[in-house]
């Protein structure tokens, strides 16, 4: 059951944009739509949400055509927006009417999440003076969105997104933008979903959070996935390559006897490329015959980083 | 092979109300919103002192006029070279002229600049003989000309009157000088009409105009509040938020609703305020004026701007216009909602406007022409065409140009131009939601319709 994203596809004229996309999350988790600029995350993601009309393809949840009113959707878009001009409150309380929440429901989770996003001070004004005992003759008005900064309205977006306590959150690009305070109060709040066995999509071109995140991944490029699969089975599949060597003596004689690759080479500290486990273990056993001390010897998978950056590089090069 | 959207989805309703309400509601908030609402009624509201003021100064004029008439000349000397005995007949008590001092002369003295000389006699032109009335005044004389005109017409009407009365006998006179009105000019058809007690052509034309006035004024107020309103959601980039939660026919129609609701509501405030200001200031002017000249001016003009002999029509013809009316606003603003979609920017808003306004005014003109015309088969064809028949067939109907059923099937069209409007709207708008990019005509959205993208 969970989702199933089958077979997508979209054009725009001649123009592929989504090309068969394919993808399924079976059990609660994180799966991360990845991509270059324009490779068609952002649209997968809108036909996801039957906010696009496909070309071809269907998505279910548990079964049935997925839309919001078969199951509970959580969405952050890319694209940031608030009613510039009306009260934060009514408008926070009009998407989660929206969405079915009652009235008293709301105001308990308003209250929960301004406190959670530390966004009390502009919802809440009033309140927070108070609390704070800072005393003023005026009346303290809540702001209004044009007054906040993106990155709090961007919070703003996320709370709204929370309010119905969805089961499937999508969230396209939800850390860009955030100083590295909220983005860590953000981290924690996904982490929370994740405990609480929530279905999750994310965008983002921030690898290392991906990373952090996400057990399944889609890698997109020019609208085609060139990498599908589990995170650790993908870079499992590109084996242990990178080695961190660190030695007290000059050693690049004995790498190169091994034909090794070296990326970088900074006072005996080297970031080499191996062929796999059997070359790193020969180099190591060649320093040690020698009675060369090793500082350092480091043998890991390629990052996301690198993995996303060789495959649509080489993507890149046969388009 | 494409795939289907859900159809049942994409018409879907629910969320309408809470979307028309919060719609609403912050429209009330908004300062600017508010501010065009007060004013609004403001100007409404001084409409009825204007006009009372603006026929007081008519009835001032009316006022001065008969004094003019009452001091037109210090004395008036007169001659009379004819066989009839002008006396009695010259005798002006009673009349505007009441106060003039008329004075029978052999000779026309020398005249002052406050004099009039009246000479009637015989004359003979062209081997003709026949009678004639003049005036005369002095080189510097202070009366006007156009007084002393109208002047010698009234004495040239005595003197007619006289002329008549010699050659008749009372009953002969009394037969000949009533029931006769030369003021009403009938075509052959308003002849017909009113023999047939059929609506005449001066009531039609009071007819169209109301009602398609109601409509200018309705569409004109609405549709930029329609369009900056559906605009809002694009320019405040928050539609994909809002689209998880509710579809977009439920998003478009709850807001043009919500925007309608606004403007009729500021009318019906405006015309209420109007109302009650209006009726001040007939208490207050009424109060203050002691002419009853004033009054009969003041009805004289009434009875030019008067729009409420609509409610004389019979109650069936009268509620079809009402429900007319409501549909064709329904109508404009679905078409005002889907064109505001297509816009991008600030700059599509006026253009936009434009192109509604004139559909507006083209309905207003074929709400003029086609009942003055009145041709049958015309007017039958022309209520049941989608658009136009919003205008011709009430209109038709009210006028009893069209009978009942064919009403009907008018209406029925026209309901059914608005369903697909609806389901135009459920599929274009969910995709100009999404689509950023430069504003798209009337065309591009058909053919969006059909095709699936811009």
């Amino acid at each position: 059951m969970g989702l199933i994203v089958k077979d997508l596809s979209k054009k725009y004229g001649n123009k592929t944009v989504v090309d068969h996309i394919s993808f399924e999350m079976d059990k609660p988790g994180v799966y991360a739509l990845l991509g270059t600029n324009g490779a068609g995350k952002t649209t997968s993601i809108r036909m996801i949400l039957d906010m696009l009309d496909k070309d071809s393809g269907e998505v279910l949840w548990n079964g049935k055509p997925l839309s919001f009113e078969n199951c509970n959707i959580g969405y952050l878009a890319e694209e940031r927006g608030l009613y510039q001009k009306y009260p934060l409150l009514d408008q926070i309380m009009y998407f989660g009417q929206l969405r079915g929440v009652s009235k008293p429901e709301l105001e308990k989770k308003i209250k929960y999440w301004s406190k959670r996003l530390k966004l009390d001070e502009y919802l809440y004004p009033q309140y927070v003076s108070s609390v704070s005992g800072r005393q003023s003759t005026k009346k303290v008005k809540p702001k209004s969105p044009d007054q906040l900064s993106k990155g709090n309205q961007q919070k703003i977006q996320f709370l709204i997104a929370m309010l119905s306590d969805p089961e499937l959150l999508i969230l396209d690009e939800p850390f860009s933008g955030l100083d590295p305070v909220n983005t860590d109060i953000l981290k924690d709040v996904v982490r929370e979903q994740i405990e609480a066995g929530k279905y999750i999509i994310m965008s983002s071109h921030q690898m290392a959070v991906v990373e952090e995140f996400c057990t399944d991944i889609t890698i997109l490029s020019h609208s085609k996935a060139i990498v599908k699969g589990n995170l650790n089975e993908i870079k499992k599949s590109y084996g242990r390559v990178k080695l961190s060597l660190k030695c007290e003596t000059d050693v690049s004689q004995y790498i190169n006897d091994l034909g090794i690759e070296i990326l970088s080479d900074k006072e005996y500290e080297y970031d080499l490329k191996v062929t796999g486990d059997a070359q790193a273990n020969a180099l190591l056993k060649k320093l040690v015959d020698a009675g060369i001390t090793v500082v350092r010897f480091e043998l890991a998978e390629l990052s996301l980083h690198e993995i996303f950056v060789k495959e649509v590089g080489a993507n890149e090069e046969q388009n | 092979m494409k795939s289907k959207t859900n159809a049942n989805n994409i018409y879907r309703m629910d969320g309408i109300g809470k979307v028309f309400v919060f719609t609403l509601k912050q429209t009330f908030k908004n300062k600017a919103y508010l501010f065009s609402f007060v004013f609004m009624i403001i100007m409404m509201a001084l409409m009825g002192p204007i006009s009372m003021l603006s026929a007081a100064s008519s009835s001032k004029a009316f006022s001065d006029s008969a004094e003019d008439k009452e001091n037109l000349a210090s004395t008036v000397y007169y001659t009379n070279d004819t066989v009839y005995d002008l006396v009695d007949a010259l005798d002006l008590s009673g009349t505007s002229y009441e106060k003039l001092k008329l004075q029978y002369v052999t000779d026309i003295p020398e005249l002052s600049d406050t004099e009039i000389g009246l000479i009637f006699t015989t004359e003979e032109k062209d081997g003709e003989t026949g009678y004639v009335v003049k005036s005369v005044i002095s080189d510097d004389s202070k009366i006007s000309s156009i007084n002393l005109e109208d002047f010698t017409k009234y004495i040239y009407g005595i003197f007619e009157d006289v002329r008549i009365r010699a050659v008749m006998s009372d009953d002969e006179y009394a037969l000949a000088s009533s029931g006769v009105s030369t003021g009403k000019a009938l075509s052959e058809q308003d002849f017909y009409d009113l023999k047939d007690e059929k609506i005449s052509s001066s009531q039609v034309t009071t007819y169209a105009t109301i009602y398609s006035i109601a409509i200018m004024i309705l569409v004109s107020m609405s549709v930029s509040y329609v369009i900056s309103s559906v605009m809002e959601e694009k320019t405040s980039k928050l539609v994909e938020n809002l689209l998880v939660s509710v579809r977009p026919l439920a998003l478009i129609m709850g807001k043009v609703f919500a925007m309608m609701v606004y403007v009729v509501s500021m009318l019906l405030c405006g015309a209420f305020a109007s109302g009650i200001s209006s009726g001040i200031s007939a208490y207050m002017f009424g109060r203050g004026s002691d002419a009853s000249a004033s009054a009969a001016e003041m009805a004289e003009i009434a009875q030019q701007m008067d729009y409420s002999q609509i409610f004389g029509l019979n109650p069936l013809r009268l509620l079809a216009l009402f429900v007319s009316l409501i549909i064709t606003y329904l109508m404009f603003s679905i078409i005002a909602g889907l064109m505001g979609s297509a816009c991008t920017k600030t700059e599509d808003v006026g253009p936009t406007i434009m192109v509604l306004n004139m559909f507006s005014i083209a309905g207003y003109i074929c709400a003029f022409i086609v009942p003055n015309v009145n041709n049958k088969m015309l007017t039958y064809i022309l209520s049941v065409v989608p658009f136009i028949s919003s205008y011709i067939g009430p209109i038709s109907f009210a006028c009893e140009r069209i009978p009942f059923w064919l009403y009907l099937i008018g209406m029925a069209v026209q309901l059914l131009f608005i369903l697909l409007l609806f389901r135009l709207t459920a599929k274009v708008y969910r995709k100009l939601l999404v689509n950023d990019s430069k504003k798209l005509n009337f065309a591009q959205i058909l053919r969006l319709s059909r095709e699936g993208e811009a």
